[in-house]
């Protein structure tokens, strides 16, 4: 790895941990030349496509032309707005292989969503699939940008012969290789900068954590635009010469257990919320191969992985991580025997882990304090938010926001976080995305939107509105509202309108009008979660 | 048990509607474009599908059913 001159305080460790490429593209070729014709990945579908890692590297090269047909260079931010697909597979190596920024881009959030990303990142090219065709054309002024629609790797532009004369871009292992838009508590998305260091670090983490080989087969169910499924489920086997199945998460947990047998799949990682969907459907296990299953991003509760593990003999491996730490930055320890239920695991050896107080000191054990995070795998900071990154980088350590705690032997634990996020089925949510667009109906003077129990979600959304006097505008409509307007996800499934209700005249707030969402709660729980 | 598309409309229009908890569909929609179409509803769709119409559909079929029109052809298919 190249000096540490360029590492920010809060990416820096004093442990030893070696990085062994210096970016993507240099990990991918050497995976090539030691595994020519193997396959790396596999896409189940109606005509399944496979891909050899040389076969890999020569689309690689024909994208190439694509790319600098679009005038695309060095450094140059593209948008990829796609779900799993062998296309997003083609276009992310190559576009990281050129030296390109990747900004994947969620295709179920709204056009305006989309426009934010668009511009805020300042891409030069968004790629989107053909299906998508709609919901692109709703974006509204894009300067500057061009719109590239693609069908199929199998459309000609890919099997045009790159020169092989051409010079490969110079990329550092601190140039940015993707920049992933996370919730932010204002409403508009984050940009999250990762670097090639943050990528090699922490899929190198994981694929050494739980001892993945060139045996290693991945499935793949969680979306590739966001942290998880691409470290965990596609760079991890990667660094080790491993092979993925990938396919799209929204139609594959009834085949869940078949993708399973049919490609001897060993490892999987997925939100707990999977879990549960997949303990209420009447399938059962029918493979020898799935060694374990790792689980991030929410909430796991012992029930759920009791009852799993019960049923469906395999151990799940709890983490914890933010897409500001790559993937994963704590993980349970392997073998299975080793884990501690009920906690997020120990500290991947590519990152330090602490609980401080607000004075930025360190709590004793078993005490409540703030998780922080710093390492390889710790991005350099939010794209273009200098007081965001003030608050959230500083004195060495990145703050989390989240709330935890350590034990004597090395073990974290999660306990909650202060900002009230909605985790939906793995998707995170804050309130203000919602409520910034229900300000905008002309009947709504108020609103709050909180997170309620679900049982195979985790949470889904409900939002109290307040309308004006003499309105009319019913649940429906507001819900009508709100599809024209936030992505898929992020919609209501209830939404209140407190002039109907008997016994709450307005939205709980505190002496300096602060919405007091905990009261909200409390306040749903005992009237309204079982309507 | 052989069926027309004009029959098949009608039922799978009911089950659509039920499934999503939704008074309006368009009968050409997708994945992409109806937002209560989603992980768990797919799965619930699937098994809702099995039931009226006493198929079983294989998990290939599952993960390439991502618009009405596909399972409609799905269906007849399996019919």
């Amino acid at each position: 790895m190249e000096k540490n001159t360029s590492l920010a305080k809060h990416q820096q460790i004093s442990k030893n941990f070696k990085i062994d490429y210096s970016n993507i593209r240099e990990l991918l070729y050497e995976k090539v030349k030691a595994r020519t014709d193997e396959i790396f990945l596999i896409c189940p579908g109606e005509n399944t496509t496979e891909f050899t890692y040389i076969q890999l590297k020569s689309l690689i090269k024909n994208t190439y032309n694509i790319f600098r047909g679009l005038e695309l260079k060095n450094k140059d931010r593209v948008g990829l707005i796609f779900y799993n697909s062998p296309e997003f597979l083609i276009l992310y190596f190559s576009a990281l292989c050129f030296g390109l920024t990747v900004v994947p881009i969620n295709p179920d959030i709204a056009s305006k969503e989309m426009r934010y990303i668009i511009n805020d990142s300042n891409s030069k090219v968004i790629f989107y699939n053909n299906t998508l065709e709609s919901k692109i054309k709703n974006i509204k002024n894009l300067d500057n940008v061009k719109l590239k629609k693609i069908t199929s790797i199998n459309d000609q532009e890919f099997s045009l012969k790159s020169e092989n004369s051409f010079e490969e871009n110079k990329i550092s292992i601190y140039d940015t290789a993707v920049i992933i838009y996370t919730s932010g508590t204002t409403g508009n998305p984050k940009g999250v900068i990762l670097s090639h260091l943050n990528l090699l670090s922490d899929s190198k983490s994981i694929s050494e954590w739980f001892h993945f080989d060139t045996k290693t087969r991945t499935l793949c169910i969680l979306p590739l635009y966001h942290n998880n499924g691409q470290v965990t489920t596609l760079l991890a086997p990667l660094y080790q010469g491993g092979s993925t199945v990938i396919v799209q998460g929204k139609v594959s947990l009834l085949s869940f257990w078949d993708l399973v047998n049919r490609y001897d799949v060993t490892w999987t990682s997925v939100m707990s919320s999977i879990l549960s969907i997949l303990l209420s459907m009447p399938k059962e296990r029918k493979d020898q191969t799935l060694k374990a299953i790792l689980c991030g991003g929410q909430i796991l509760t012992r029930a759920v992985q009791k009852q799993f593990e019960d049923r469906f003999k395999t151990p799940i491996f709890e983490g914890y991580g933010l897409t500001e730490t790559t993937s994963f930055s704590c993980i349970n320890c392997l073998p299975a025997e080793k884990r501690k239920i009920g906690s997020i695991g120990k500290v991947l050896p590519a990152n330090e882990m602490s609980i401080l107080d607000e004075n930025g000191k360190d709590v004793i054990e078993n005490n409540v304090g703030e998780i922080c995070i710093r390492g390889y795998n710790v991005t350099i900071g939010y794209l273009g938010l200098k007081e965001k990154n003030k608050n959230s980088f500083r004195d060495g350590w990145f703050h989390s926001g989240d709330f935890g705690w350590k034990d004597s032997n090395g073990f974290f634990y999660f306990q909650g976080r202060e900002d009230f996020l909605i985790i939906k089925g793995g998707e995170n949510i804050y309130p203000a995305e919602l409520e910034n667009v229900l300000y905008q109906h002309p009947d709504i003077v108020e609103c709050a939107v909180i997170g309620i129990p679900h049982k195979l979600l985790g949470e889904d959304i409900c939002a109290f509105v307040k309308c004006k006097i003499g309105s009319e505008v019913s649940e429906t409509e507001l819900k009508e509202f709100c599809k024209n307007n936030i992505g898929n996800f992020k919609q209501p499934q209830k939404i209140i309108i407190i002039n109907s209700l008997n016994d709450l005249d307005d939205i709980p707030k505190g002496p300096t009008k602060k919405i007091l969402y905990r009261e909200l709660k409390k306040y749903y729980m005992e009237n309204l979660s079982d309507q | 048990m052989p069926i027309n598309t004009k029959e098949l409309d009608v039922k799978l229009e009911v089950l659509l509607k039920e499934v999503f908890k939704i008074q309006k569909i368009n009968l050409k929609g997708s994945i992409e474009d109806i937002s209560e179409w989603d992980s768990l509803t797919h799965a619930q769709l699937i098994s809702a599908i099995e039931k009226e119409f006493e198929i079983k559909i294989r998990f290939d079929d599952v993960m390439i059913m991502t618009s009405i029109p596909i399972i409609k052809k799905k269906i007849m298919n399996y019919l």
